[in-house]
């Protein structure tokens, strides 16, 4: 069983290492933001999704904090989290750099998502089992 | 002379992006949300909740729990798109928190 363990940025987001890449293209080890409230799978920067030479296949919509909604466009990628390899649609964003994933990625991935703030704890974990008491695994 | 927009059976004009090869998000979603709406009632019926994957130049239709649960069905079938992807029943197939131009504009609530 694979736990894998996060970090926090410098304002206290929770951050994962993931490698993605086209369904047959080379990976990149990237950062990425874990945010709940995304359900999608990955979100790109554009200018990511460029060098990675991910197509462009799908358009959909997501909606907004604010009820606004949005048209995204959507390719098809591989991402790598530890020694598992799963695919799924990313949403490149123009305008923004960061890369963010989100609960579909979670679900996808079949991982528990573990966050203390005050322990500097960010944990991606198979099972609540494999949190060990009195400490992190 | 300019030519008339290709029409569907039903009557409904086509977007040229069935004949395009350039990937156009606006005109895709336009295509996309026409044939997503001559079908709409019946999906609503049938399948709330669960995601539909539109192939906007054949107009095939694929079905899924999940967003990739419709790529994958598509893929088996050789369909290539381009593709619109709705929740049925949802004004949005995604949700998020954050603007669409990042952290400059995260909402916080």
């Amino acid at each position: 069983m694979a736990t894998l363990h996060g970090s926090l940025d410098s304002s206290r987001s929770p951050l994962v290492t993931i490698a993605v890449s086209a369904p047959s293209g080379p990976s990149h080890f990237v950062d990425a933001l874990v945010d709940t409230g995304f359900t999608g799978f990955v979100q790109l920067p554009e200018r990511r999704a460029r060098e990675l030479g991910l197509a462009l296949q799908a358009v959909s919509e997501a909606q907004y904090a604010d009820g606004r909604t949005g048209t995204i466009p959507l390719a098809w990628a591989k991402v790598t989290l530890g020694p598992e390899v799963r695919e799924g649609f990313a949403h490149v964003q123009s305008g923004s750099d960061e890369v963010i994933v989100g609960v579909e990625l979670l679900r996808v991935f079949q991982k528990i998502f573990v966050l203390s703030i005050t322990e500097s704890l960010v944990l991606l974990v198979d099972a609540l089992a494999d949190l060990q008491p009195g400490g992190a695994p | 002379m300019t030519a008339r927009p290709r029409k569907s059976k039903r009557g409904i004009p086509r977007a040229d992006i069935a004949k395009s090869t350039s990937f156009n998000p606006v005109e895709i979603a336009e295509a996309g949300r026409r044939i997503y709406d001559r079908q709409r009632a019946a999906f609503e019926r049938h399948h709330h909740g669960q995601y539909v994957l539109i192939d906007i130049r054949t107009e095939r239709v694929f079905i899924g729990e999940s967003p990739e649960a419709a790529y994958h069905q598509a893929t088996a079938e050789q369909s290539e798109g381009p593709f619109y992807l709705v929740r049925v029943g949802q004004r949005a197939a995604f949700r998020s928190r954050r603007q669409p131009n990042g952290d400059a504009a995260r909402i916080a609530r």
